[in-house]
């Protein structure tokens, strides 16, 4: 009975601050601690007002789900979308955002998001204006030519940084969707390292993909063209304080309450993204060793079996006693089932 | 004591002995539980701490350091093979980070944490510093002197970061190919100081004589995207790179890289798209459009 006791006590302990990680809103949790919202697309063909094929691109949304999983391994909530184009939905995603992150097609005046039919509809400023942006902090727009000209007053990466972010990185000219995508993971790869300012975070994956060579000899190309705005250093790396004491007993207990939440949430994820990367890497090891022991023990076979045959054919088609031997048998045969 | 009978015999039999309580047996249970909850948690996130005994040397030669004391933070593929990733303090207590492949050559430095939002230095001055840095620091420096230096201050547009970026990239005499064996040098324009040091120097090992010519290669290259909108020729290069493009640990193939743009729309929208062609056989390796 006490043992029972003892095991349900700490099974609570450890499991009901996951309650929260499940259900952000549930009134178990004081969630959200730190939120941040994912913008991919998943239409290759878009297609204009008359339904005409707009453009070809790549669907973005495997990159997004890709780095929403590296940002949610680091203590904030992620709220992925793809084709969100209705104001109630991206007013409730962008509620209480810390980090924007944008990966799609894009110009200097407007983000191309498209609707569920891979129509294109625009996100400008004018929509960015009504919704509540007054906690981000960071906006990345992995789009074409978003931050072309950054003193346009209808910029859409100037509007970002207007709306009081502390730093926003777009890109100057037209960006290709692999080179694009290839980066965006790299650079979220680097953003949550420890004392890792964003704009170094960027630097790093820029330079990372120059090891490629791909546009190694074309100067400001691609991934070489960043637009930075914002001077004040950002750190996007979360570490939860000690809770402060000081501020009375509820506080501090709200405040540790988050912060076992945070830990466990990270706990968990951490652990399920290096037991998934372990796990690949041992099955692809299996699957590589059957491939080979199979191709080995097919090709012996193979081999052994041809000299085998050769041996009988050497030994027998070619003498000439042999050859009678056969010849008589076989019409042996023919009297034999004709009678 | 007490006895119970056995029904089947006579003798009694010794009833079973009580249970004795173990006083420290859920004690026990719950201490090896958080030791193994422990173990793994500490097995998920820790990170090893650098040694002075285990700097590479390629870091030692390059910082001129060989106190520094660093630690390996991971580890990428390229299209070139491995690298090792480490990062340290320098003595004026700037962060770097560095890169070095599986043969032991730095392929990339970066200081960290700088300002670089005010230019306060010339570009003669950073060139002088970056060509002075060059012919110190990268392994084959012969051909430098030999090839254009493409030159840019970022942050022209409002971007708040300022760098003098310097590149040379070695071109085939007869061909023209662009071959693997380049060089960035990024001079922060506040500073004045080397942020960021990007080496490729590998051996070319295939010819660097195209089979399809520009022309040709062009024409494939229209033929991949639809007739309207029309598109242009925005960029076309002969380069060395490896393929399966953008992947790591490839082959060198020599490949034509166009890249074609139609005009902006209304809304300022533009389509286009970027065609890898490769030079000796004209097949179309990658279409890589515009996001």
């Amino acid at each position: 009975m006490k043992r029972n006791i003892v095991m349900s006590a700490l099974l609570v302990i450890f499991l009901f601050p996951s309650l929260g990680f499940i259900k952000p809103s549930s009134p178990l949790s004081t969630a959200p601690i730190h939120k941040s919202v994912v913008w991919g697309f998943n239409c290759k063909t878009w297609y204009d007002e008359n339904s005409q094929t707009f453009l070809y691109t790549f669907n973005t949304y495997s990159t997004a789900q890709n780095t929403s999983s590296i940002i949610r391994q680091h203590g904030y909530t992620v709220d992925i979308q793809k084709n969100p184009t209705k104001l109630d939905i991206i007013r409730s995603s962008f509620d209480g955002a810390e980090i924007f992150f944008y990966i799609g097609h894009g110009a200097p005046t407007a983000l191309a998001l498209s609707d569920e039919n891979c129509k294109f509809v625009g996100f400008s400023k004018d929509t960015l204006s009504k919704v509540n942006t007054s906690n981000l902090r960071f906006v990345l727009l992995s789009a074409c030519e978003t931050g072309k000209d950054t003193n346009d007053p209808n910029g859409i990466l100037r509007a970002f940084k207007d709306t009081g972010a502390t730093k926003v990185i777009g890109f100057n000219r037209s960006m290709n969707a692999l080179a694009i995508k290839q980066w965006s993971e790299k650079f979220w790869k680097y953003a949550f390292q420890d004392d890792m300012e964003v704009s170094d975070a960027a630097h790093r994956a820029t330079n990372e993909m120059a090891q490629n060579g791909i546009y190694s000899n074309v100067l400001g190309w691609n991934t070489d063209s960043l637009v930075i705005l914002g001077t004040d250093p950002l750190y996007l790396g979360y570490k939860p304080s000690f809770p402060d004491f000081s501020q009375g007993w509820e506080l501090f207990l709200q405040d540790l309450w988050n912060n076992i939440q945070t830990q466990v949430q990270q706990f968990a994820n951490q652990l399920l993204e290096k037991f998934n990367a372990w796990w690949a890497d041992e099955w692809s090891k299996i699957q590589k060793s059957i491939t080979e022991w199979l191709q080995d023990e097919f090709s012996k076979w193979l081999e052994q079996f041809i000299k085998e045959l050769e041996k009988i054919i050497s030994q027998t088609c070619f003498q000439p006693v042999s050859m009678l031997f056969i010849f008589a048998g076989v019409l042996a045969y023919q009297k034999r089932h004709r009678h | 004591m007490t006895k119970r009978q056995n029904p089947n015999s006579n003798y009694y039999v010794s009833a079973r002995p009580k249970q004795q309580k173990r006083p420290f047996g859920c004690l026990v249970r719950v201490l090896i539980a958080i030791f193994v909850i422990g173990a793994i948690y500490f097995w998920v996130t820790y990170k090893p701490s650098g040694r002075a005994i285990d700097l590479s040397p390629a870091i030692a030669n390059f910082t001129g350091e060989p106190n520094m004391q660093i630690i390996q933070t991971g580890s990428e593929q390229t299209a070139y093979g491995s690298i090792t990733q480490y990062s340290g303090k320098l003595s004026n207590g700037d962060t770097a980070y560095f890169d070095v492949d599986s043969k032991g050559n730095l392929k990339g430095f970066f200081r960290g944490n700088q300002p670089s939002s005010d230019v306060l230095i010339s570009i003669e001055q950073a060139r002088k510093i970056a060509l002075d840095f060059a012919s110190a620091h990268y392994p084959d420096s012969s051909w430098l002197q030999s090839v254009q230096i493409n030159e840019n201050l970022t942050g022209t547009n409002g971007s708040s970061n300022r760098f003098y970026t310097f590149m040379w990239v070695n071109q085939d005499p007869n061909s023209g190919a662009y071959l693997p064996q380049t060089l960035k040098i990024e001079i922060n324009a506040q500073t004045g100081q080397v942020d960021s040091y990007l080496a490729v120097n590998e051996p070319v090992t295939i010819s660097t004589v195209p089979a399809i010519n520009q022309e040709k290669a062009t024409e494939i290259a229209f033929k991949t995207l639809p007739s309207t909108p029309e598109f242009k020729v925005a960029e076309i290069s002969l380069l060395v790179t490896t393929v399966p493009i953008y992947e790591n640990n490839g082959q060198q193939a020599l490949v034509w890289r166009i890249t074609l743009v139609a005009k902006p729309d209304e809304t300022g929208y533009v389509t286009g798209a970027t065609i890898f062609v490769n030079a000796q056989t004209g097949e179309v390796l990658l279409i890589d459009p515009f996001v």
